[in-house]
């Protein structure tokens, strides 16, 4: 599962190392793992070898700067893409499979065909045919998945303010999905939707 | 006086310091939704980001000492970001310029550290 291949190397040149060695790689991250609702979504970008574009995890970054960056990704990256499992496939599968469905897509999507692949956690995605790598941290330690996770989280909140256009009682525009108060209220008081995911603890 | 006139006598000596040191002004005050850098400026192929400093002579401690590495690596994210909307490659320097003035704002002593982080 998770390689401990680059541990000899500091962790913070684990991209470059790799760079070295692989032409495109596609660093893949998700969004909407904790929510109570909406989609999973994942992300994938292909960055040019030692990039230098300003990227961070997604966390550590405003909304507004999120979709700064999102543009310049959209502009600089060699491709982009995403991908997301259906509030269905969560209930179906269990969140973490749901998170790989995601992920594979977005990598299926990629317009161009990765030599390798860095995954953000400690586990890789199952079936996937390229040859992959598990990076804990990896949204902070790889541009690339610093970037997936901006392109994930952007299209993530995006589609969560379009269905609170639908559902306007939960206030997803606000915590797109997420367990803040506020939401916990909501569905207390008027029930789940179609979107809850409802086999979630909270719901 | 405040923060910021102080700030701004500081950049005025080092903008005028560069410009006769042949560099060409790129920006002064580059503002963007992720944070500034005071002085961006250009001779030949060099781009040089500039974080001035400014300090009273009385203030404490030394004006370098407020450029920690969190700082240092806004302006490196800063620069990555400026860079990417430029064409062409260009070689970069991290420049820190620091001034004291004495207590009728007038420059007590300054120094131009190149390549500083």
């Amino acid at each position: 599962m998770a390689t401990t291949k680059n541990s000899n190397c500091s962790l913070k040149d684990i991209e470059l190392q790799l760079w070295q060695k692989y032409k495109i790689i596609a660093g893949v991250d998700e969004a909407g793992r904790g929510a109570l609702a909406g989609p999973v979504f994942a992300g994938a970008v292909i960055l040019p070898p030692f990039s230098n574009l300003p990227l961070k995890d997604s966390k550590l970054l405003s909304p507004k700067e999120r979709i700064e960056l999102f543009f310049l990704i959209k502009e600089k990256a060699i491709s982009w893409s995403y991908g997301y499992a259906l509030v269905e496939e969560i209930e179906k599968f269990g969140i973490l499979n749901a998170v790989f469905l995601a992920m594979k897509r977005a990598i299926l999507n990629l317009k161009i065909k990765p030599d390798y692949v860095i995954v953000d956690g400690n586990k890789t995605i199952p079936d996937l045919p390229f040859p992959q790598e598990a990076i804990v941290k990896g949204d902070r330690l790889c541009k690339s998945i610093s970037g997936a996770s901006i392109v994930a989280k952007v299209l993530r909140d995006k589609f969560m303010e379009e269905i609170d256009e639908k559902y306007p009682i939960y206030g997803f525009k606000k915590h797109k999905g997420y367990p803040t108060k506020e939401h916990r209220k909501n569905i207390i008081c008027f029930g789940p939707s179609d979107i809850h995911r409802k086999t979630f603890k909270l719901i | 006086m405040n923060k910021r006139n102080l700030g701004n006598i500081g950049e005025e000596f080092a903008l005028e310091y560069f410009k006769r040191n042949g560099f060409e002004i790129y920006e002064r005050n580059y503002r963007t939704r992720f944070g500034e850098i005071d002085l961006i400026a250009k001779k030949r192929n060099l781009i040089i980001f500039v974080e001035v400093k400014t300090r009273k002579s009385l203030d404490f401690g030394e004006p370098i000492e407020a450029i920690d590495k969190r700082k240092q690596q806004k302006i490196k994210f800063l620069a990555n970001f400026y860079l990417s909307k430029l064409k062409g490659s260009y070689q970069i320097r991290f420049d820190v310029f620091l001034i004291v003035l004495d207590k009728n704002n007038k420059i007590l002593s300054w120094e131009h550290i190149p390549n500083a982080f």
